[in-house]
């Protein structure tokens, strides 16, 4: 165990908190890496330092990308579909910024202006993640308001879809509408009721009374024909679907409701009901409201064409010119940088290329490709740039068609237990009233209609759904509190009712790009830590950076000489010796010994191959403690990587887990359906393009978001990286979610049974009914809460564990 | 006298007439769109502002 005295204190970074392993000093402040430190000075400079007293560390990472990539933005079409307001002088165009997050951000964005004053004003919308500018066209180009953002970290999300079409404005805010009109018809007619139940005479205040009653009858009339309307529409097109959804009994309640307040009214035997009704269809459609609440900025839609930025660079004679993705035809030559993703097959024209295809085919290795292969749609280029002739346009290729193949006819829309249930309910009901009018028929036939409307009138089902309603509502906000975040609430019931959960290797149970580096061999002296950290900051390619991250040396040596060959290594030449590093083929390794591990860069200096440093993927935080806690009856990994790399990272987690290597994305699909089929319902947990398949077959899916916001495929919940660890207790809250629901159900039949024994003995008065609705409808709403409060609370406990990483 | 109470009544209905139609018109405006920005924005210490729409 660490002593306290054993860990070095850890210094983080000014700018964004990370850990400074070679920390930059500058004005006093440490920063982990330059971008850091630049984006400090830039603030600095323009007098924003309050961006770092509001909110600690709240930088965030600068991504790393050339600014080539933003020529798109002169073009005129571009510009036209994304301002979406112009005068003669100033323009107004709106970005998606994912990495807003904090307080800080807020103020940063908000004073884009004292950056640059070309920019008039740019106001945040924070729910939805995106920025309104303001800014003078003549004086500032979009393209440099894209590359200033990004310069300070907040690099806009442009999609393809934003360069199509223009920005549908539609917020569904109709429910919004009906709430508030149902919640003041409901007081209003709560207070006008009262004086009747307590003492108001109409003989005596003839004219009180009917002026009392008018109203009331006026105030409910928005409330039946506007606010239910919802209810009476849903249960109309469940029955024309033949299914009679909980919609169904709620309407026949309120319409039965009405319609026997009405009577009562005008023939003077009592008060109404219509205070009892108002008031459930306030409270129904409260619950609807907060149930269908999900996190605006985010999208679950995400189709193939967002894996892809928005143009790539063509090159025409040494000249760049960027294109749109569907404007790139046979025989263009483009250029793809470092990190960039290729966008349609093409032959490759440079010596030699690095291809990373994980995202595609999960394969954690990247492919060294030589001059006059192919290389194919959706791989990424790693280190130096690469030239290209397209073989296709954009939408013909395979990638497309796999994509396409492996979509599925929308899942079965999915029918929540609660409509089922309203079956058994609805039934039930109409048979009490039955034999409760059968009953008065025989004794006083007088009290038949009284009786058989109430029993309509307060066996309603409207508190079963509030029960669900607001249950989910509140689930739902408990999940995106800790990072999970579903399309919507039949999410939680599907996960729930799991029993088999599948996991993609690469992204999903690893980190996508943090890597964990060994060194295996002769011991190295300092000078050789220098030297290779010196020979490996001259290349952009991710091991290397990984590899002076572990060798922390101090000194930087001068090279004579250096030569990157992408996909082998580097060779280099330092004070008359020979370095290389690299591929076990390049340096000359004939030893036959199959690798463990995802990958391997040799060392030798001059003739002697001194070791190697072992390259694997990391694995999430704490999932080899968490997993122990999993519950379910099978734990299954698909990869497209080869066996040893799955196994590796799978001795790592301290469960039994079934696994299948080398799978393509159609593996996947089938492996799912065959679980499918012997009647497992499986959780499917991707993050790539090749899992997109998988994730539209699996009973419930869910997207896994990198942090550094790239492309997530669609899917029905989506899970922050960072937070996968949670996956047990997720299952848990889910799992316990129903059974929260289920509870309270029951209890609601306690007010179902109290009313009906008033109904059905026909004594149901105004008063009673005005008194048990509010009262029900309250607690139900606080037991639900507390019932998911008093959860959190235990499970919260394990929110800040610290648990310590082994190895 | 019976009937200031129908006065009154008449009264404050239109008083909260008012509003609701203050409340819907406010939801149509978009003011409760971002319930994030606004309570902050506020606290921000700036020197006053050209704003020019």
């Amino acid at each position: 165990m660490f002593r306290k005295s054993e860990v070095k204190p850890i210094i983080e970074c000014y700018h964004c908190g990370d850990e400074c392993l070679l920390p930059i000093l500058f004005n006093g402040r440490s920063f982990c890496c330059n971008g850091c430190k630049t984006v400090f000075e830039l603030l600095e400079s323009h007098q924003l330092c309050e961006y770092y007293n509001l909110e600690n560390h709240p930088g965030v990472k600068l991504k790393e990308g050339s600014d080539k990539r933003f020529l798109y933005l002169d073009r005129e079409d571009v510009r036209a579909n994304l301002i979406y307001f112009s005068d003669q002088r100033t323009s107004h165009v709106r970005f998606l910024i994912p990495q807003m997050h904090c307080v800080s951000c807020l103020y940063l964005l908000e004073n884009l202006s004292k950056m640059n004053s070309a920019i008039l004003q740019s106001q945040v919308d924070f729910d939805k993640r995106k920025v309104n500018i303001a800014f003078s066209h003549d004086l500032v180009s979009l393209r440099q308001i894209v590359q200033l953002l990004t310069e300070i970290g907040y690099e806009p999300y442009i999609s393809y879809n934003d360069l199509q079409v223009k920005e549908a404005k539609n917020p569904n805010r109709k429910i919004i509408y009906k709430l508030g009109v149902a919640g003041f018809c409901f007081a209003n007619i709560m207070l006008l009721s009262f004086p009747e139940y307590l003492g108001l005479d109409i003989l005596k205040d003839p004219e009180i009374t009917y002026t009392f009653r008018a109203l009331i009858i006026s105030l409910s009339l928005p409330v039946i024909f506007y606010s239910a309307s919802e209810f009476f529409i849903n249960s109309w097109i469940g029955i024309k679907n033949r299914f009679i959804n909980i919609d169904a009994p709620v309407s026949i309640a309120i319409i039965v409701t009405f319609l026997r307040s009405i009577y009562d009214l005008l023939t003077n035997s009592s008060p109404g009901f219509l205070d009892s009704m108002s008031g459930i269809v306030f409270f129904m459609l409260l619950g609807r409201y907060f149930q269908s609440k999900t996190k605006d900025s985010l999208d679950f839609n995400r189709d193939y064409k967002s894996y892809f930025p928005v143009s790539v660079n063509k090159l025409t004679v040494n000249v760049e010119t960027p294109l749109l993705l569907n404007e790139i035809s046979k025989n263009d030559i483009l250029r793809i940088r470092n990190l960039e993703t290729i966008p349609v097959d093409g032959i490759l024209i440079s010596e030699m290329a690095d291809i990373d295809y994980s995202f595609i085919t999960g394969e954690s290795a990247s492919c060294r490709i030589r001059k006059g292969a192919l290389l194919y749609q959706g791989g990424r280029v790693l280190g130096e740039s690469v030239d290209l002739t397209a073989i296709k346009q954009f939408d013909k290729n395979a990638f497309v068609d796999l994509w396409n193949s492996t979509a599925k006819n929308s899942k079965l829309e999915h029918r929540s237990v609660i409509h089922q249930f309203s079956h058994y309910f609805s039934y039930a009901v109409f048979s009490i009233a039955i034999v409760t009018a059968i009953y008065w028929a025989f004794i006083d036939s007088k009290k038949i209609l009284d009786s058989a409307t109430s029993v309509l009138i307060i066996a309603c089902p409207c508190l079963l759904l509030l029960a669900s309603s607001f249950t989910n509502g509140f689930l739902i906000s408990l999940f995106a509190k800790y990072g999970l975040y579903f399309k919507n609430y039949l999410g939680i019931e599907r996960m729930a009712q799991c029993d088999q959960i599948v996991f993609d290797k690469t992204g999903t149970l690893t980190m996508d790009h943090s890597m964990e580096v060994k060194y295996i061999g002769i011991e190295l002296t300092e000078y050789e830590k220098s030297l290779i950290s010196s020979i490996a900051s001259k290349s952009t390619h991710p091991y290397s950076k990984s590899i002076s991250l572990l060798l922390m040396a101090q000194k930087k040596i001068t090279i004579q000489e250096v030569n990157e060959i992408p996909g082998e290594g580097i060779y280099a030449v330092v004070n008359n010796q020979i370095v290389l590093l690299g591929s076990k083929n390049f340096v000359g390794d004939t030893s036959q010994e199959s690798s463990l591990y995802a990958s391997e860069v040799y060392f030798k200096i001059d003739q002697l191959i001194k070791g190697r440093f072992a390259i694997s993927q990391k694995l999430r935080n704490n999932i080899a403690v968490s997993f122990k806690t999993l519950e379910m009856k099978k734990v299954h990994v698909l990869s497209g990587d080869k066996t040893e790399s799955v196994k590796e990272v799978l001795s790592k987690i301290p469960i039994s887990i079934s696994y299948k290597a080398a799978c393509t994305p159609m593996d996947k699909v089938e492996y799912i359906k065959e679980l499918s089929g012997q009647g497992s319902k499986v959780i499917m947990v991707g993050d790539g393009l090749n899992d997109a398949g998988a994730l539209n077959w699996a009973y419930l899916g869910v997207s896994v978001m990198n942090e550094n916001f790239s492309f997530s495929p669609g899917s029905d919940a989506l899970l922050e990286g960072n937070q996968m660890y949670r996956i047990p207790q997720f299952l848990k809250l889910a799992r316990f979610g129903q059974k929260t629901i289920k509870i309270v159900f029951a209890y609601s039949f306690i007010y179902n049974f109290i009313g009906l024994a008033y109904a059905v003995t026909g004594h149901l008065k105004p008063l009673v009914a005005a008194i048990l609705m509010p009262i029900s409808s309250l607690s139900i709403i606080f037991l639900s809460f507390f019932a998911l409060k008093v959860y959190e609370i235990k499970f919260g406990k394990l929110k800040n564990v610290n648990i310590l990483q082994s190895s | 006298m019976v009937k200031i109470i129908i006065l009154l009544l008449g009264v404050s209905l239109c008083v909260a007439l008012f509003f609701l139609f203050a409340f819907l018109w406010s939801v149509n405006d978009g003011q409760y769109d971002d319930e994030y920005g606004p309570p902050r924005r506020i606290l921000f210490e700036n020197k006053k502002q050209n704003i020019r729409k």
